[in-house]
């Protein structure tokens, strides 16, 4: 009887954990977290960068879609400017030539 | 009092941009239209794309800097009459202000006026407006901004600036 006491108290002894008990803990609670996290919130990340990749590129193309349209207009501008001032040279000196 | 109204005018003559708003609705007339109107952000914008390898781009992108604004209207119509002697006298009684000049202005019963404008202030030229009515076209250009004349005489090759009206600037005035 006293040597199953004996076993009864060494088996239900306070036990010291290991050193690095804490750190295994961590480390398991980590791999758990990451293989339980729900699916959404990676979608939901990736389309969050694919939307701000895509509208980069987009401002990127409209800017120089502007930039390309406003130089176009500006040529043309000077262009009908140079003309009709040459043409209204031509006629001031027409009379006199 | 007299110099207070000559302050509150400078800043009205560097402001004071042609209207031709009213010229839009001749485009539903015109068989062809052009309708330009570029102000700073978009002068600059455009400016960009003006190479500087070139001597005479680099003059036009120097000149194009100093620019406020470009607005052009330009119209070609099917029939002499399509538009109206109103129409332009809405432009002539904005030019009629002091601070414009008239440099040029040509008369022919075939092919119609031709004017053009210089803005001034303190002998330098801060505006270029210019109107060329033929029976069956109409073109307003107004360019607001600092024109050196010594940069328009640069133009010649590229941007075609007549030598008549670099000599009609303020600064040859003064000399006189």
């Amino acid at each position: 009887m006293i040597d199953f006491e004996n076993q009864l108290r060494s088996a239900l002894e306070r036990e010291q954990p290991s050193e690095d008990f804490t750190r295994k803990t961590l480390v398991r609670a980590a791999v758990f977290k990451q293989a339980h996290r729900p699916r959404w919130r990676t979608w939901i990340a990736g389309s969050v960068a694919a939307s701000l990749l895509a509208g980069t590129w987009g401002a990127t193309q409209l800017e120089h879609r502007r930039e390309q349209r406003a130089h176009e207009q500006l040529m043309l501008a000077l262009r009908i400017t140079s003309q009709k001032l040459q043409q209204i040279e031509k006629k001031v000196e027409g009379p006199h030539r | 009092m007299k110099y207070l109204a000559l302050l509150l005018c400078i800043p009205c003559a560097w402001t004071q941009v042609l209207k031709l708003d009213h010229l839009d609705r001749l485009g539903s007339k015109a068989e062809n239209s052009v309708n330009i109107t570029l102000d700073s952000g978009l002068l600059n914008l455009a400016a960009r794309f003006i190479p500087e390898d070139d001597a005479d781009a680099a003059q036009v992108k120097k000149l194009v800097s100093a620019l406020k604004g470009i607005s052009v209207r330009s119209f070609e119509f099917k029939n002499a009459g399509d538009y109206t002697g109103a129409d332009v006298d809405e432009i002539r009684v904005q030019l009629r202000d002091p601070a414009w000049k008239s440099v040029v202005e040509v008369h022919s019963k075939t092919e119609g006026d031709s004017n053009i404008w210089l803005k001034t202030l303190s002998g330098r030229i801060i505006g270029l407006a210019l109107i060329a009515a033929e029976p069956k076209k109409l073109t307003i250009v107004s360019i607001d901004g600092a024109i050196d004349p010594e940069d328009l005489g640069k133009m010649g090759g590229y941007f075609g600036i007549p030598k008549s009206i670099r000599y009609k600037s303020g600064k040859d005035e003064d000399k006189k």
